[in-house]
């Protein structure tokens, strides 16, 4: 692969054409090796078409970074965050349509909306951050049937709690938001540790 | 887990809620996708300004991207990093509006640059804001993929492998765009010697 070779010549693109100094050496290169590190050899030293050229290039840095804007912090985006939200408003993925209450009942819920009340559930319990979550119904994807549905979900916690109490208590805390908050049958629950993360910053001098 | 490199790589690996919140997005929370939004406004708004050389451009592609990156969330499958993934997104959409640029666009119509800081004399304030203002008329003859080769490179500080994949060009045709850029931009700064 091109890869294993840092200079490739084989490959001439329309517009790279080599620019020879004076002093023969290569301009690419030059501009390369000063951009890597300061010059150190005994040629670039001394030979004012290399040092010149450093110098033209070292001057349109020093033009260009001052047309750089503020830091990212001190732009203000909140008009921009409005419009994009207001576009995507406009092109929400509800997910599929699950059903809600007894059999004999045409209610429905869409997914995304389940899938945040039972993430919320989930991370009421302490050190838990909720991810993917997954409400299947029975039937076929493009026709979904009424009958309970099957919950996917994965979960970070926190370093140093334990995991089997943790998993398990987003199971009772799923179980019981899915019965009482949506009035949805579950009859799956699968509950997936994906990662550990660290506890919020805490001020660690005061720790004893 | 794989080292990514991203424009804030770290902030991609240190930041697990991100990929979490990345994760929500892609299956239509949209309130997981605001707070992304909010988090990485700032800083693309920032790299769109650095390419297309005015700030209303720059709010119009970045717009673009996040919409755009919203539909495409459920493809996205987390191989990059999010800021590296959508870095990615508003590159293109700035590389595809400076390719529809007029050619020939007046030079009086050249966006004025950002005023530099003044925190020198008044004659040398007043001399780099000249200096300024002839680069910017300067990077407006480039292409567009040199114009957006030599930023990523010059002012982001970018690797050529990470500016090939964001311009989906080989890292060799960037070294080439970044020479030419270069060139042209050092002629045309040379008065300023």
């Amino acid at each position: 692969m091109a890869m294993s070779t840092p200079h490739p010549r084989e490959a001439p693109d329309d517009d790279e054409d080599l620019e020879v100094l004076a002093c023969g050496r290569d301009l690419a290169e030059v501009w390369e090796r000063a951009a890597l590190a300061p010059a150190d050899d005994p040629h670039t030293l001394a030979c004012a078409y290399c040092r010149q050229a450093v110098a033209d290039l070292e001057h349109l840095r020093a033009a260009a970074l001052p047309v750089a804007p503020a830091p990212p912090a001190d732009l203000d985006t909140s008009a921009l965050v409005r419009r994009v939200m207001e576009v995507v408003r406009l092109e929400l993925r509800p997910g599929r349509d699950l059903p809600l209450g007894e059999d004999d009942e045409d209610s429905w819920i869409y997914e995304s909306v389940a899938a945040r009340t039972l993430r919320a559930a989930a991370e009421e319990v302490p050190g838990v951050r909720a991810g993917s979550c997954r409400v299947t119904p029975p039937g076929s994807r493009t026709s979904p049937a009424r009958g309970p549905v099957g919950v996917r979900i994965d979960i970070t916690v926190e370093y140093g709690r334990d995991l089997r109490s943790t998993s398990r208590a987003v199971r009772d805390g799923l179980a019981r938001a899915a019965r009482e908050r949506l009035g949805l049958a579950v009859d799956a629950l699968d509950v997936t540790v994906t990662d550990l993360h660290d506890p919020p910053d805490r001020p660690q001098e005061h720790r004893t | 887990m794989s080292a990514r490199w991203g424009p804030d790589g770290q902030e991609d690996t240190a930041d697990p809620g991100g990929r979490l919140l990345a994760v929500r997005a892609a299956e239509g929370d949209e309130e997981a996708f605001e707070m992304l939004v909010r988090g990485h406004s700032g800083a693309m708004l920032q790299l769109a300004e650095r390419l297309m050389g005015s700030r209303a451009e720059a709010e119009d592609a970045v717009q673009d991207a996040f919409v755009s990156a919203w539909r495409s969330l459920p493809e996205y499958r987390g191989e990059a990093g999010f800021a590296t993934w959508l870095h990615r997104i508003v590159t293109n959409r700035c590389l595809t509006l400076l390719r529809a640029r007029r050619p020939a666009a007046d030079l009086d119509a050249v966006a004025e640059p950002a005023a530099p800081d003044h925190r020198s004399s008044p004659a040398r304030a007043a001399e780099s804001h000249a200096a300024v203002r002839d680069l910017a008329q300067a990077m407006e003859a480039l292409s567009a993929e040199q114009r957006v080769c030599w930023v990523l490179r010059e002012i982001e500080g970018q690797p050529y492998e990470a500016i090939g994949q964001a311009v989906g060009i080989r890292p060799e045709a960037v070294r080439a765009r970044v020479f030419r850029a270069r060139r042209v931009l050092t002629e045309a700064m040379a008065a300023w010697r």
